[in-house]
């Protein structure tokens, strides 16, 4: 149990990690998209990257965002029986269904990987009169992949933690 | 195994995963995974596509860019005392405040062309305030989601946009239709709560008798909601005076609040770090959501099931009306697990040859196209407004709250559906004055 | 070729995705042409599935997801796969490159002297691809609000420009602006820009003639094109016989399709016209000089790409000067 509480510590920490540099996209994605028309509108000296590596901002911040909303228990449900659910059956519910989740994250890797290494061996880049590489953004995807496969173990295994603690802990 | 069962069991393994618990994310994710794994292996290469080209939108940068803004006004609490001061202005109207909300979405819905950002501003300002003064959850849901959708039917809209390109209609007319349609709607919903608020004073409760405000109170309280008349000047200024697009726009918006929290002398380090918080926490989930329904959309189209579409479509008995029908009940089925831009991608150019056969006015019908992608997004179970409200609404609401909430304002919404549909004219009339 | 060469007995069912959807000029007048002329020439046993942009990805996706063989074939401009394979840009057409397709035709694969076309092919087979369609559209050129005589017009003007299109403008001395095809009407109308670039064929889908005044010919890029490639795994899978049908129609659907979109392209600027717009022809000398800056400035910049652009940049070159539009 103790160990548990190390690597869930462990995981929180990476996934906290992500969120700062999610934090960073954001402000990036405002102060830019500011500058973006000071350059063209004041200056009419329009940049001709800031558009471009707003949205591969947009792609790194799903990246980051979605271990960091799954850890903080912000992705949506549907919970109109869930919701009324005692916390053993919604254990039980969570584990029924986490096989749609971890096949989703098997093919986000795996194929992720191999999406990666072919944007790699093309040098991806954006066709934009300035060339933003795209690979290193594809090289990311997979590793997103992991750190929410990491936060869907973890809330797996708190699951089964609650399913197999005693019944006077059971509160709905 | 036939189209039409692997279409039932491909929507049927969605629903039931969502209805045991699964985050919709990961349901719409993981059934399209499962399917492409035994129908077509060689369509798994959409995830990681569609994980790299969803969020690579640029329209879809105004929904971080909203989200921070609403949120560091409503965390410094200026948004609360803007609503405070609203609230003496027309506190003595029942239903003032979620009338009121409404009237904000759709001014938002000029500012932006896709639906979240009035969704998300106004469910994260209005929504504590409505609650604060008491006012049924009901009335208060409802505002917010209904006045949200408006943001796809009221110009500028990127839904007309995409309808226009592939069904060769002009884009200045579908947003010109577009506009009386969405007035339209927007004042239902506002005598709706007059109304009913009126008649059940509980719903929205008006300023007790005994409390009623000074003259000088409420000049006072005009000059107190200065910061929101800036930030709709900022936005709305910025768009329609040709300096910035909509998601540059967006960027005005949240450096507007970042500046109007300087000079409130609230833009501590804790005001920044829960705005970004919450701003990052629902960008993640939205756009997980938003890949999810691509990628659901991606392995649909390479199971060939869009072929089951148009089978549908032209196997409606009725003639034209019976054909119109099913097209729009298959956009509100379609409306609850795809986005707004796939349903047009993937509808219009099935229906159009036959919308152009059957001779009906391509401007009419991607008006009654829209306002129907409205009533998708709000209808219970799935809908794409539920999800934000949803995400965006204290934890004690449940999806059984929203769902008790929207269904009035889905009534009013069909209504205006029919009215479109009755008397084209709704739609026709100001783009007949462009020509 | 032995007794077994001719039509198989099996018949190979392609899907295609190409970065546009059926709205586009490309659909009809470049793509289903070419998809019925290899169904007859291969005696239908090759068939063509066609799939509109973001139907099984989106039309960034596409070139790679045809490399990687999630669809079996693709089309699109080298402004959309340009940064998967830069020697698209060589078939793309150069900045004030080839006045016509017939020219084009000629550096690609009619000259031996040329053979430009040789160098894109090994970069396409280099990324599992093979080159099997070609058209041009026509000139992509400059629509705007304010007039332009000469060169010294754009100077200053925000237009929506990407890739090569930014590296002209640049060039012209203007302000390129990127933006999202979805919101380049909106800010014509608003007047955030001053016209954009597009591919003339295309400014009546686009609605452009309702907020531009002026087309200005001949283009910054008077023969744009258009390419088709194929899975090469797909494209080894078929008989040595169904190949060379495929080869065989390259030439012919190139010209059959290029007759069509320049009478796009006509129809274009019929409905500029009729909505009140106005079609400016650059005079002969104002031509020479944005060609020389063009030469100048910007097919460097191609060059630079990788070694294949280097060698494809100085065979256009060579080409132009041999045809006399270069001293
Ligand atoms: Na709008
Ligand atoms: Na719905």
């Amino acid at each position: 149990m103790k160990l548990w509480k190390i690597i869930e510590k462990a995981i929180d920490l990476l996934v906290e990690l992500m969120g700062r540099i999610g934090w960073i996209l954001v402000l990036y994605c405002m102060v830019f998209g500011v500058t973006d028309v000071f350059l063209r509108y004041v200056m009419n000296k329009p940049s001709l990257w800031i558009g471009t590596t707003i949205q591969a901002a947009m792609v790194l911040m799903a990246c980051v965002g979605g271990a960091y909303a799954l850890n903080h228990n912000a992705f949506v449900k549907l919970d109109l029986f869930y919701a009324n659910f005692s916390k053993k059956k919604k254990a039980v519910c969570d584990i029924l269904t986490v096989g749609y989740t971890f096949l989703f994250l098997y093919v986000l890797i795996w194929k992720g990987y191999a999406a990666a290494m072919l944007s790699i061996k093309f040098k991806q880049v954006t066709p934009t009169g300035v060339p933003i590489p795209i690979y290193p953004i594809k090289a990311f995807i997979p590793i997103a992949g992991c750190i929410v496969l990491l936060v869907v173990i973890k809330k797996l295994i708190n699951d089964i933690i609650t399913l197999t603690s005693s019944d006077e802990q059971d509160k709905k | 195994m036939s189209i039409e069962l692997i279409t039932l069991l491909y929507f049927g393994c969605l629903f039931i995963g969502l209805f045991l618990g699964l985050p919709v994310a990961l349901g719409l994710g993981g059934t399209a995974v499962a399917f492409a794994f035994f129908f077509e292996p060689r369509a798994l290469l959409a995830i990681p596509s569609a994980f790299y080209y969803t969020p690579w939108n640029h329209v879809l940068v105004t929904v971080p860019l909203f989200l921070f803004m609403g949120s560091l006004i409503r965390f410094s609490g200026i948004a609360e005392a803007a609503y405070d001061a609203v609230y003496k202005l027309i506190g003595h109207i029942h239903g003032g405040l979620a009338m009121g909300t409404v009237m904000v979405c759709t001014i938002f819905a000029a500012i932006t062309g896709i639906t979240p950002p009035a969704t998300i501003t106004m469910g994260q300002i209005a929504y504590p305030s409505m609650m604060k003064y008491k006012y049924k959850r009901n009335i208060a849901i409802g505002s917010i989601g209904a006045g949200g959708a408006l943001g796809a039917l009221i110009p500028p809209s990127v839904p007309f946009i995409f309808y226009g390109l592939l069904a060769k209609v002009s884009i200045g007319g579908l947003f010109l239709g577009g506009v009386l349609p969405g007035l339209m709607l927007a004042t239902f919903y506002i005598i709706y709560i007059g109304v009913r608020c009126k008649i059940q004073p509980h719903m929205g409760p008006a300023i007790p008798e005994d409390e009623k405000f000074t003259v000088g109170e409420k000049i006072q309280a005009v000059v107190a909601i200065w910061p929101f008349v800036l930030l709709v000047i900022i936005v709305l200024g910025a768009i329609w005076g040709g300096i910035a697009t909509p998601a540059e726009a967006a960027a005005f918006g949240a450096t507007g609040s970042c500046l109007i929290n300087a000079v409130y002398g609230k833009l501590t380090w804790k005001v920044f770090k829960d705005s970004l918080e919450t701003t990052l926490k629902l960008s993640g989930m939205g756009l997980w959501i938003l890949i999810g329904a691509n990628v659901y959309l991606n392995v649909f189209n390479s199971l060939g099931c869009q072929e089951l579409v148009t089978s549908m479509v032209l196997g409606m008995p009725g003639g034209e009306n019976g054909i119109l029908l099913m097209m729009m009940f298959i956009i509100l089925l379609l409306g609850m697990v795809m986005d707004d831009w796939a349903i047009i991608m993937l509808c219009t150019p099935l229906y159009i040859p036959i919308i152009n056969e059957l001779g009906i006015d391509k401007l009419w019908f991607g008006v009654l196209f829209i306002v129907n992608i409205q009533i998708a997004y709000l209808t219970p179970p799935f809908g794409f407004v539920l999800f934000w409200i949803k995400s965006i609404l204290p934890p004690d609401v449940s999806m059984g709250d929203v769902y008790k909430s929207v269904w009035p304002f889905i009534c009013l919404q069909v209504l205006g559906l029919a009215l479109v549909y009755i008397f084209p004219q709704i739609a026709l009339w100001l783009p007949s004055l462009m020509n | 070729k032995g007794a077994d060469y001719g039509p198989p007995k099996k018949v190979t069912k392609w899907v295609f995705q190409p970065c546009f959807d059926s709205s586009d000029a490309g659909w009809g007048s470049g793509l289903v042409p070419w998809v019925k002329a290899v169904e007859e020439a291969t005696k239908g046993t090759v068939k063509i599935k066609l799939e509109p942009a973001g139907a099984i990805t989106s039309g960034s996706e596409a070139f790679a997801a045809t490399a990687a063989g999630m669809v079996d074939g693709y089309a699109g401009w080298a402004t959309v796969y340009g940064g998967d394979m830069p020697e698209g840009f060589l078939a793309f057409g150069m900045a004030m490159g080839a006045n016509n397709y017939r020219d084009a035709w000629a550096a690609m694969w009619g000259d031996p002297k040329y053979r430009i076309g040789d160098i894109i092919q090994k970069a396409a087979n280099d990324r599992n691809l093979q080159w099997v369609g070609w058209t041009s559209q026509g000139p992509n050129a400059a629509f705007t609000t304010y007039p332009v005589a000469k060169m010294e017009d754009f100077q200053g003007k925000k237009m929506r420009a990407g890739g090569p299109q930014a590296l002209f403008h640049q060039a012209m001395g203007g302000s390129p602006v990127s933006l999202n095809a979805g919101d380049i009407y909106t800010a014509i109308k608003l007047g955030t820009i001053d016209g954009t670039y597009w591919d003339t064929g295309g400014i009546d889908d686009m609605a452009f003639q309702e907020v531009i005044k002026y087309a200005v010919m001949p283009g910054w890029c008077p023969s744009q094109h258009q390419e088709i490639y194929v899975n090469l795994d797909q494209w080894n899978a078929l008989n040595q016989w169904q190949r060379d049908r495929i080869n065989e129609i390259f030439e012919s659907t190139y010209f059959e399709t290029s007759r069509l979109h320049a009478q796009g392209v006509t129809h274009a600027l019929q409905v500029l016209t009729e909505a009140g717009g106005e079609v400016i022809h650059l005079p002969e000398e104002e031509v020479k000089r944005i060609r020389q800056v063009s030469i100048e400035k910007v097919w460097p910049q191609v060059a630079a790409k990788s070694e294949g652009n280097k060698k494809g940049v100085e065979l256009w070159t060579e080409f132009l000067k041999d045809i006399g539009e270069l001293e």
